[in-house]
């Protein structure tokens, strides 16, 4: 099995059953066989899905999340819709926390996936990344070099901690939380947290970037997809093991200086740093 | 006066349900207690009204910010987290969660916390300490909001 995540955000409010319709047939229509088990708007999930009804499960769909579940391969996916009367607008998401692949042969499946739902949701931010081992190791040994100052405990704690929460959850959901929680609204208007195995670029970072200076990106490959995104798939693959995850990071590292690494989150610079960003358009219909 | 079957067989199953209900609210009320007197804040009573249910938040100031404790093992969004999210959302302040040492949050929960500009982060009651859920240190919004309401004191 290979862990997998996806974050899509989009613009639009998202809150039609249409566009539940549209994710579930998609899904239907690249993974088969990762149909959903349960689902529902709050935990615990109780209600069984079955694909022949879903329009069914579609009853729940809008009004604050909507949840799916299954196991092996394990799926756990959130759509969160945005307020449209909040004064703080933010992205409509649909986040695959978990998205186990049998094999590698599913990852160009998982890409066709991820572009055709950023089409379809005209994503302003789109990602897939491979979640590996070695990864989080890397992470971790940063940590542990970082010193800290109260009220937060020492690194050496803190880390501790993090190996107890990997005994117990496992290594995917922690590294999905130190690296991909931080997709959202609020931190991409200060600044991008990194690139990922894939990546989807929607019209506002094109307008930022460049739509030229996207396509040259040295990646593995960079597609232009029709709502006006630009899909950048850093490599190949990502193997889990040492070289594998050191030739992604230089992948990465090249193609972050390429696009401009003013865009990038940094620790250097310090909180009020000025990055480069977008300007997101929210709030449209779909 | 006998007493009927079905009385009965309620009775038990409130003594029951007391058995295992109490100790984790107690627990609770002392994870609650030991994070108030740690920072010098005093816990909220006003009700927050929403589409999705009412709810008393832990901490809470207009405009400000609304905090929830947790010390469960698993922690997920429950109707109580759902209402407080909603709430948070509806005021366009950030909701933050604190959650115990060895306390699980589902992802779902995380990104919901995120999205308000909230975030989950664990309070360790023993030490007074406090650092993100995720491994890195709190951020200073969340400092803020309980300097905030240790000022309103």
């Amino acid at each position: 099995m290979i862990d997998c995540t996806i974050q899509i955000l989009t613009p639009t409010v998202l809150r039609e059953p249409e566009c539940g319709r549209e994710l579930l047939r998609a899904l239907q229509k690249y993974f088969p066989t990762h149909t959903p088990q349960f689902f529902g708007d709050t935990e615990p999930l109780r209600n069984h899905f079955r694909p022949d009804s879903a329009d069914a499960a579609l009853g729940c769909w809008g009004r604050q999340f909507f949840i799916l579940k299954r196991e092996k391969p394990k799926v756990l996916m959130q759509a969160s819709f945005a307020s449209s009367t909040s004064p703080r607008p933010r992205h409509s998401s649909i986040s695959f926390f978990d998205f186990q692949l049998l094999d590698p042969a599913q990852l160009s499946t998982l890409t066709t996936f991820v572009k055709e739902l950023a089409q379809t949701f005209h994503a302003d931010y789109a990602m897939a990344h491979i979640l590996s081992q070695n990864e989080l190791e890397d992470w971790l040994a940063r940590r542990l070099e970082t010193p800290t100052s109260r009220p937060a405990p020492p690194a050496s704690q803190i880390v501790d901690r993090l190996r107890t929460r990997i005994s117990r959850e496992g290594y995917a959901k922690v590294l999905w939380g130190v690296e991909c929680l931080k997709l959202q609204t609020v931190n991409l208007q200060r600044c991008l947290p990194n690139l990922y195995w894939l990546n989807v670029f929607g019209p506002p970072y094109a307008a930022m970037f460049g739509r030229q200076h996207l396509l040259e990106t040295p990646a593995a490959s960079v597609e232009t997809l029709a709502y006006g995104g630009t899909a950048i798939q850093l490599t190949n693959d990502l193997k889990d093991s040492k070289e594998g995850w050191e030739s992604f990071e230089a992948v990465r590292l090249k193609c972050r200086n390429h696009l401009d690494s003013n865009a990038f989150c940094d620790s250097t610079p310090g909180r009020d740093h000025a990055y480069q960003t977008p300007t997101f358009l929210l709030r449209q219909p779909h | 006066m006998p007493v009927l079957a079905s009385q009965a067989s309620v009775d038990f199953m409130a003594a029951q349900n007391a058995s295992i209900v109490w100790p984790a609210i107690f627990a609770g009320r002392a994870f609650q207690s030991a994070f108030n007197s740690t920072f010098n804040v005093l816990s909220n009573t006003t009700k927050l009204f929403t589409s999705v249910g009412n709810t008393i938040p832990d901490l809470y100031k207009a405009g400000n910010g609304i905090l929830e404790l947790k010390n469960g093992a698993y922690i997920y969004n429950s109707a109580q987290i759902d209402a407080q999210l909603a709430a948070a959302e509806l005021e366009g302040v950030p909701y933050y969660l604190g959650v115990s040492q060895t306390s699980t949050v589902a992802a779902t929960t995380s990104v919901a916390v995120g999205e308000t500009e909230g975030e989950v982060f664990v309070f360790d009651a023993a030490t007074g300490t406090i650092s993100s859920y995720e491994g890195g240190e709190v951020s200073a919004e969340l400092l803020e909001f309980l300097a905030a309401l240790l000022l309103e004191e």
